[in-house]
């Protein structure tokens, strides 16, 4: 698009920017120095009992049929200031709007909110307008009684689409006229704003997938946990929020076995390139027993024998620490662990065992994609951070700065296409995939796990903190306080009439608008509100008739999503599905599937031919009766026509097909004419 | 000049907007709109000063 406005960029603001860049520079070197200072002390008392499970979960009803289940983080030592034998953080709360019964059909999960995450304050946005300014710089210390936003709405939302396409509108409109302070600002603030959303979506979605993996009944089902999870992964999607349901399964696993892989591939990685090296790999556990994260240790007795060896750093991306006389010297936190005869790691009471001091050199996320990623240098706090910023720095500095994106010149284009080739296929931990998902995952392992010394957890928190970049972020501590008072707000939101209760009426009002008006016509409500601002939302006045078929219509929705499902994954659903619930949904489907989408016609078509069950055949032929659409009609006169098949499926669907030609129903003018026919004869 | 003032206006407005936690899409399209509605009465301001001259 070309700009309107004309552009011109005068020296004051390249000297402003300049400046701003210096100021930057130094308040990031200050403010690492500051987060170390400035944690507050919310230790684990030494010899805390661990708990049984890491987490409980509990569900509270919302005043018209709904319910808020939050899951809680199971703490078991007294919490600073906040006394009591147990201090569980509530961590995560979904909405389940369950129309007040208890059918599960019509159940609907609507809103997720991470306890951790909040708005920022206004000091919080004004340090995140500043470009180049790579660190966290005030907390939110004050929450106040707002409730706290959600960080995922799973309804499907078309918002985070048009904000993109309005702001690259905005963008082009505006920015090529103000000069290049405001507009690095303003696209600093864009990005830091979508980063720390990432790293609640990223934190929602590590403690989701913990919860889901710890034994014991869960108040949120398999299906329920999978939904949200796959949901929070589609966020990074610019069309995720398109993806139909019953593809959200696959969404699920094809994202948790892509991580599984990063994670094999970067533990083998890790452990083989540390070992060649004399170093020792310890991988760190989740309380589900996975491992996300991984240390690399040095023993104090290889220090002297390996003096002066030569290292490889690859993978590793720590300075040498045969040369590193510091080590010899080491005043940081060190451990003593048992080795056999072997060098594997035993018991102290072992026979034969033998102690050696170990120091801790780094520790990596091995969720990353293509490489462990550092997340902590030991030695060298800077070291990560660079790292990250590497990334930043070169997206900042060429698009936000020079406008340059790779789709706007042959010669950038060419340069970053071998730049990030060659540091992908090297390995090479430079302007790799942003490492927010890995450290939210750390900061979770910190507040969670028990077994780590206090002291030296504490440090991990420290350094944690000092490596964040964003301004919006919260430090650890503080972003547990906030989840405390941010359930509260939450609670007391639920219980207001006019909060949350009213909120559920008004989305149910707007779904049943889908009952009453056509597509042409929610089109035109969809115009409304984009011509008013949002001022009007069309809502429909809830009727005793309306809540029953939206009840109906969820239902129906559920049923037909898990058809389509066995479509897509069965050979023979009489064996690999679930034939009794099965049955229930072709039962539905062939009782109240008048509406019922063309996708699932195909996939009753599918399913009567793969099934050999004659039950499920039956029902499968009456649902295409009952679906009330030409594709239905078209699939049933399929089975007529196909002489494979025994004359009894021929004869059921020539009786079906003459009595919804009878009943007026949708039929192609085409198939109308060959079922007229039928009936003839 | 009057350009540039109009577009340090609507990047006020957004700062603005952004500050009380109002960044959302439609807010960012009535800034759209009030962007374009400025520059077309540019133009006929100007249109209409050069017919006279």
């Amino acid at each position: 698009m070309t700009p309107i406005f004309a552009t011109k960029t005068s020296s004051s603001i390249r000297s402003l920017a300049g400046l701003f860049l210096v100021w930057s520079i130094l308040l990031s070197s200050l403010g690492s120095g500051l987060s170390a200072q400035t944690r507050e002390q919310t230790l684990p008392e030494p010899g805390a009992k661990s708990s049984e499970s890491a987490f409980r979960a509990e569900t509270v009803k919302v005043a018209g049929g709904s319910e808020i289940v939050t899951i809680f983080a199971r703490r078991t030592y007294f919490d600073g200031p906040m006394q009591g034998p147990v201090s569980d953080i509530p961590m995560v709360s979904v909405l389940r709007d369950t129309l007040g019964d208890d059918i599960p059909e019509n159940d609907r999960l609507r809103y997720v909110w991470m306890l951790t995450h909040t708005r920022a304050t206004f000091g919080q946005k004004l340090s995140a307008l500043v470009p180049f300014l790579y660190t966290r710089t005030f907390n939110k210390n004050e929450i106040g009684t707002d409730p706290p936003p959600a960080i995922l709405d799973l309804n499907s939302s078309d918002k985070k689409l048009w904000n993109g396409v309005f702001w690259e509108v905005f963008k082009r409109l505006l920015f090529n006229d103000v000069g290049l302070g405001i507009k690095a600002s303003a696209l600093q603030y864009r990005q830091n704003d979508a980063d720390y959303r990432r790293s609640g979506i990223a934190a929602a979605a590590a403690l989701l997938s913990l919860y889901q993996e710890i034994e014991g009944e869960k108040v949120l089902s398999e299906r329920e946990l999978k939904d949200i999870q796959a949901r929070l992964f589609l966020t990074e999607k610019p069309f995720g929020m398109l993806m139909q349901s019953e593809n959200l399964g696959r969404v699920y696993d094809g994202e948790t076995s892509k991580t599984r892989d990063y994670r094999g591939r970067n533990w083998e990685l890790l452990r083989q390139y540390s070992e060649a090296q004399g170093l020792y790999f310890d991988p760190l556990l989740m309380p589900d027993g996975s491992a996300r994260h991984a240390m690399v240790w040095v023993a104090v007795s290889d220090l002297k024998a390996n003096k002066g060896r030569k290292f490889e750093k690859r993978f590793l991306n720590f300075k040498n620490p045969w040369t590193d006389s510091s080590l010899l010297d080491w005043k940081g936190h060190s451990e003593v662990r048992w080795y056999d005869a072997d060098d594997r790691e035993v018991d102290a009471d072992t026979p034969n065992a033998h102690p050696k001091t170990l120091i801790p050199l780094a520790l990596y996320g091995l969720d990353h994609p293509k490489v462990p990623a550092i997340l902590i240098d030991f030695r060298n706090n800077g070291n990560p951070k660079t790292r990250e910023i590497s990334r930043r720095i070169l997206n900042d500095v060429t698009g936000n700065v020079f406008s340059m994106s790779q789709l706007s010149g042959m010669p950038f284009f060419l340069g970053r296409f071998v730049y990030d080739f060659v540091t992908g296929r090297r390995g090479a931990d430079l302007n790799q995939a942003s490492r927010l998902r890995s450290y939210a995952q750390l900061k979770l392992l910190i507040s969670l796990d028990e077994s780590l010394d206090p002291e030296f957890k504490n440090e991990i928190a420290d350094r944690v903190e000092s490596a964040t970049l964003n301004p919006l972020q919260n430090d650890a501590d503080v972003e547990l306080r906030l989840a405390k008072a941010q359930y509260e707000n939450l609670m007391a939101y639920a219980a207001d009439p006019n909060g949350l209760p009213k909120k559920i009426d008004n989305d149910r009002r707007e779904e049943m608008s889908k009952l009453k008006h056509s597509g042409k016509v929610r089109a035109l409500h969809a115009l409304g509100h984009l011509f008013s601002f949002g001022r009007y939302t069309h809502r429909e006045k809830a009727t005793p008739e309306l809540v029953a078929q939206m009840d109906t219509r969820r239902q129906l929705e559920f049923h037909e999503r898990f058809l389509r499902e066995v479509a897509f994954t069965s050979a023979d659903p009489a064996i690999d599905s679930e034939s009794e619930q099965l049955k229930r949904s072709l039962d539905f489907v062939s009782r109240n599937g008048a509406t019922a989408q063309e996708k699932t016609t195909r996939a009753l078509a599918k399913i009567f031919a793969i099934s050999k069950d004659e039950d499920i055949q039956t029902l499968c032929v009456t649902g295409l009766y009952r679906i009330n659409n030409s594709s239905a009609k078209k699939e049933l006169l399929a089975i007529y026509n196909n002489s494979v098949l025994p004359d009894r499926w021929r004869s059921i669907s020539g009786r079906y097909l003459r009595r919804a030609l009878e009943e007026r129903q949708r039929i192609s003018v085409r198939d109308a004419k060959l079922i007229a026919n039928i009936a003839a004869n | 000049m009057t350009l540039k003032i109009i577009a340090g206006i609507l990047l006020l407005t957004w700062l603005i907007l952004v500050l009380m936690g109002k960044g959302g899409f439609v807010h960012i399209l009535l800034l759209n709109g009030l962007g374009v509605a400025a520059v077309e009465a540019m133009t006929i301001v100007r249109t209409r000063m050069t017919e006279r001259t």
